[in-house]
């Protein structure tokens, strides 16, 4: 239990970091803060290898553009690239997989809804993906935490149950394998290694909401 | 790719980096984000999403009704029709769980033989032609006929039976129409063929019925043939709670059960027993308990262990052990086939580990000892302490609805053919819950008279009894029963024997408020509300009484159950006072308990007040030390209640006050139905002035001493996917389970010459069956099991192959219907025959030769 207890907040910080990463195209101001507050560094210390160098050299306008284009080839296309909804990963009851829309996808949309949570009315596409799904366990985390705080420990406990259940039904069928298409598919140190750093956190959750389990 | 294994450190690392990038990058601004709100409750449920169309499918917030269990439920809708129905996950008897039969819902409505016009037979009764009649003729002629019995003074004549009948159904039909309008005081219900043995057992040592398991804070199950993870009359939520105790806090459950059922495969360990040998296992856990000094001296205090009321606690203790002492575990080794060592073992590890729960059912009661061996259990939770108390047995609570009563001054009249003979093999001399399986025995019989007039409803008498050859003769009879009547969704075995049908809506097309006990010990008030409208021209039998009650002249005040309903939300005290109103609260929510309740723990420790012992026609009875108010019995005046005594004035109990115990008066063990004191009653005055044992005892079942050495045991069983006879025309119910082989071990069917799969003859002293054996070693020798819920005539296609009257081909699925096996009912060759103490049906003691057919 101490370890949930210790690592709510973080847990949910990464989600919500990751979610915004997948979510859509770093804007130029953005890009700016990531600069001067550090962040490409402190992703280096913590085991990611971007050459900031690239970021150094050029107007930051065109770092957004170079982001922007690998964002839009990897993610949505058009061509070939890494489709980053559940149903295309994870297959129906019946064995079919590889189209949108598919069990995994109402499932999630009814896991939010359930909660009296609500997805945004300026999203127009499928409830399936990665961010949304991240996005989720940053949800059900933060009330976790708040639970912890308030000392309310029976709730920060049916959290975990949430998470865990949510976490092994859906993040980890897809999303390690999805990360790593990702970063086949990047040509961009940056997506290649918040991809990389996305897998390896998910394998660690994948510890924690299970292993540590015992020990709680 | 490779990847680096993460540790804690990092985590901490990339969180902090991670709240800083939100915040400077202004990743976190929630107008941002694609997923909205915050996360308020960890409620699961409640919502549903068609596949197809994505659209929100309507929540409607009902109650179950499959089984009596009755739990809170959620229906989904689409475009009017039913789709689908899971829990409601705001209740806190189900905490948002429900079992298969409660999910198969929507087959309920929609099944292609289901009733949807009211039927007249033509020709002779059971001949199977029928002409449909409007709803106005028949209620016409309904209201005619029981406006010339009433008129002439003789509304006993009408009888009405009914199979279940719970909440706001029975207080409509049977407490306001049949008893208060109408006049009349018999009906028939079905308690004795279901558990009424266990519940008369309960009167005799608690008071009122009903126990609850408290799963939720026990620490130990020790199960006397409750098959409570496949079925149970509070199935879901006992048995969910069960289940978490076993998985997150190591609970063990230990089963004895003829059979392997699929309780006693998950129960922790299963003791394999012999057939109504339960209570001798039981007396000898007492035994050993009393001898070896694990008793809680404690609780003694509440005991009446000895005819005097006033004894001290050691002179309890000592009578006790004294009675038990010829009960020891070898003897109960012969009896039962237990090792001594096993139940001396169960029993010390039962004393000694505090709270611990013992749960009972139809495997211990549904025999000739039935009442007796639950009076023996009752007294093993009692000399343990683990009576009314967290996480032992529990006297069950549930709402107190309050409900319109419409002011009749009629004195019932009564028919005297619902508890039995008076005399002879088949007299039962405390039928508190009556003896309904002789119900058409009493008819053909006629010696207390006949009705003219026999509506059943929610009710298959020619199925659900033993017998049924003769039963289904009897209803036929149109010299023993000039008109009858049913109200059903289905086509059955019964109604088939019907001059008149009446089409029922379902539960799912009804509204009723429930009171089911809740195994929080905290009351639930629900409701159950109409899904969707009844189909074809399906009614709510209750609307159809308020219809017949006006077309008499004689309204009640309200003109269908929904305004039944809706008027006890309005004056069901802390209900009417919701936010919104009671009615609307209850219709949004579905369920409602006070969040400020406590659980309901040591009831009879609380002191009656001094005021309320000097109340009006309060009295203190010498011989039992009950205070009671003489004026609430039968007594005349306060002479002769005094004279009488409180044991012996008709209905004493219900003035009954308190118990004086020492110098104080406590609520002790509130009695019903029959005089007892407030004491847990180990020592029963009422039985031994009836010729029983005073102290629980063992009563071997006869037919088993006198049976020859190559003869079985007959027994039967519920499993988890049907609900007793109510459920084959279900599809995917009847999917699952449609037949019903015989189980026998490899070791007796052997000896008989039999094999698996073999065709064999099951004959009793009444009847005979062919079916198939199924060879198993999860039975014990000497006995074969049959389940009772398939061998259907009727009740359409997916049960019996059969269509119904007027069915339809709609159902797309008729052509998927892969199964045409159908099973063989077993209660053809079972007696009607009763416990002679409480009347129970003896389900489980039937004596029969098996050979190869
Ligand atoms: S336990 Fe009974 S009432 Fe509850 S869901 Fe199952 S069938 Fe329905």
């Amino acid at each position: 239990m101490e370890t949930y207890r210790e690592v709510a907040r973080q847990r949910k910080e990464i989600y919500a970091f990751l979610a915004a990463l997948f979510r859509e195209e770093l804007k130029a101001e953005q890009i700016t803060a990531m600069l001067e507050s550090g962040i490409i560094e402190r992703l280096n210390d913590a085991g990611c290898n971007i050459d900031i160098n690239a970021f150094l050299d050029k107007p930051i306008d065109r770092i957004e553009e170079e982001l922007a284009v690998e964002f839009t080839r990897i993610f949505i296309g058009p061509g070939k690239h890494v489709v980053p909804y559940e149903s295309i990963y994870v297959p129906d009851q019946d064995g079919r997989v590889g189209y949108y829309w598919g069990e995994c996808t109402v499932d999630v949309k009814n896991w939010v809804e359930h909660y009296g949570l609500k997805i945004s009315e300026m999203y127009d596409s499928i409830p399936d993906h990665v961010s949304i799904e991240l996005e989720f366990m940053e949800k059900v985390i933060e009330l976790e935490e708040i639970s912890w705080r308030k000392g309310d420990n029976e709730t920060a406990l049916k959290c975990l149950e949430v998470e865990r259940t949510f976490f092994n039904k859906h993040i980890i069928k897809w999303v390690p394998h999805f990360c790593e298409r990702v970063q086949a598919a990047a040509e961009l140190d940056f997506y290649r290694e918040i991809a990389g750093l996305t897998k390896d956190f998910i394998l660690e959750e994948e510890r924690l909401l299970n292993e540590e389990r015992i020990r709680a | 790719m490779a990847t680096r294994e993460m540790s804690r450190r990092d985590i901490l690392r990339i969180g902090a980096l991670s709240a800083l990038a939100l915040t400077t990058m202004k990743l976190n601004r929630a107008e941002a984000k694609t997923v909205q709100g915050r996360m308020d409750s960890l409620v699961m449920g409640g919502k549903d999403v068609s596949p197809v169309t994505k659209k929100e499918r309507k929540a409607i917030p009902t109650a179950c009704w499959s089984c009596v269990t009755r739990c809170a439920a959620m229906g989904y809708v689409e475009d009017g029709r039913l789709m689908k129905v899971e829990s409601n996950p705001n209740s806190i008897r189900t905490e948002g769980v429900m079992c298969s039969k409660g999910q198969s819902a929507p087959n309920e409505v929609y099944f292609p033989d289901r009733l949807l016009y009211p039927l007249k037979r033509v020709g002779p009764r059971g001949g199977g032609k029928w002409r449909r009649i409007s709803w106005d003729e028949a209620t016409d002629e309904l209201a005619k006929r029981l406006k010339k019995l009433r008129d002439e003074g003789r509304p006993e004549k009408f009888f009405f039976h009914y199979g279940r009948m719970k909440g706001s159904s029975s207080k409509l039909i049977k407490s306001v129409f049949l008893k208060k309008v109408y006049g009349v005081g018999s009906y028939g219900n079905h308690t004795s063929i279901c558990e009424g043995g266990k519940w008369t057992g309960q009167e005799l040592t608690w008071g009122k019925h009903y126990d609850n398991w408290d799963m939720d804070n026990t620490r130990f199950v020790l199960n006397f043939g409750s098959n409570i993870f496949e079925t149970h009359t509070n199935h879901i939520p006992v048995a969910h709670r069960l289940i978490r105790a076993m998985k997150e806090r190591g609970v063990e459950l230990v089963t004895f059960d003829v059979r392997l059922s699929n309780t006693a495969a998950k129960s922790t360990e299963w003791i394999p027993i012999r057939p109504g040998t339960d209570g001798a296992v039981a007396l000898a856990m007492c035994h050993v308990i009393m001898k070896e000094g694990l008793y809680d001296r404690e609780f003694f205090k509440f005991i009446k262990a000895t005819k005097n009321h006033k004894a001290s606690v050691d002179e309890k203790i000592s009578s006790l052990k004294k009675h038990l002492s010829r009960f020891t575990p070898e003897w109960a080794e012969k009896e039962s086939g237990v090792a001594a060592s096993k139940i001396a073992a169960l029993a010390r590890k039962f004393a000694k580990t505090k709270p611990a729960c013992v749960i009972s059912y139809r495997g211990a009661v549904a025999h000739y000892n039935g009442a007796e061996n639950e009076r023996t259990i009752q007294m093993l939770a009692a000399i343990t302490g683990n009576v009314d108390n967290p996480g032992g047995r529990c006297r069950g609570v549930g709402a107190k609805w309050k409900y319109p009563k419409p002011k009749y001054h009629v004195k019932a009249r009564k028919l005297k053919i619902v508890d039995g003979p008076k005399k002879g093999p088949l007299h039962a001399k405390l039928p508190t819950h009556h003896v309904s399986q002789l119900v058409l025995r009493m008819i053909k019989d006629g010696s207390q008279g006949r009705p003219e007039i026999y509506l059943w409803y929610c009710y298959n008498p020619a199925y659900v009894n033993g017998e049924n050859r003769e039963y289904a003769e009897i209803l036929k009879d149109e010299k023993l029963i000039p008109f009858t009547v049913t109200s059903n969704i289905v086509y059955d075995e019964s109604s088939r024997l019907a001059d008149m049908i009446l089409p029922d809506a379902t539960y799912l097309e009804r509204w009723d408020w429930e009171d089911m006990v809740s195994p929080a010990q905290i009351p639930e008030y629900y409701i159950r509300q109409a899904l969707v409208k009844p189909l074809g021209q399906s009614r709510d039998f209750a609307d159809v009484v308020c219809e017949i009650a006006n077309k008499m002249g004689l309204p009640m005040g309200f003109n269908s159950k929904e305004e039944f309903v809706r008027l006890s939300c309005e004056h069901t005290p802390k209900i009417k006072d919701l936010p919104g109103g009671g009615f609307e609260y209850m219709k949004t929510h579905g369920v409602w308990h006070d969040p400020k309740e406590k659980p309901h723990y040591y009831g009879y420790r609380k002191e009656v007040k001094e005021k309320d012992l000097k109340k009006k026609g309060v009295i203190f009875d010498e011989e039992t030390g009950v205070y009671w108010n003489w004026k609430k019995s039968k007594a005349k005046s306060e002479e002769e209640a005094k004279k009488k005594g409180y044991r012996h004035t008709k209905k004493a109990y219900k003035g009954y006050v308190g118990q004086k115990i020492g110098d104080k008066v406590y609520k002790g063990f509130k009695p019903d139905k029959i005089n007892k004191s407030g004491y847990f009653e180990l020592y029963s005055d009422i039985l031994e002035e009836k010729g029983f044992s005073p102290m629980p005892t063992y009563y071997p079942i006869p037919e088993h001493r006198r049976k020859a050495p190559d003869q079985l045991v007959l027994t039967t069983y519920k499993v988890a996917m049907h609900i007793h006879s109510r459920s084959t025309h279900r599809k995917w119910l009847a999917e699952l389970f449609h037949d019903n082989p015989a189980w026998i071990n490899p070791e007796t069917a052997s000896r008989l010459g039999i094999g698996d799969g073999d065709r064999i003859k099951v004959r009793s002293e009444v009847d005979e069956i062919v079916t198939k054996a199924r060879v198993t070693d999860n039975i014990v020798p000497g006995i074969i099991a049959i389940s009772y819920h398939v061998g259907r005539q009727e009740s359409g296609r997916y049960a019996s192959g059969r269509k119904s009257p007027f069915g339809r081909d709609d159902d797309i699925d008729l052509k998927f219907k892969w199964w045409n096996e159908y099973g063989v009912h077993p209660n053809w060759v079972i007696p009607n025959w009763v416990d002679p103490v409480s009347g129970q049906q003896r389900w489980m003691d039937t004596v029969v030769t098996v050979t190869k057919a």
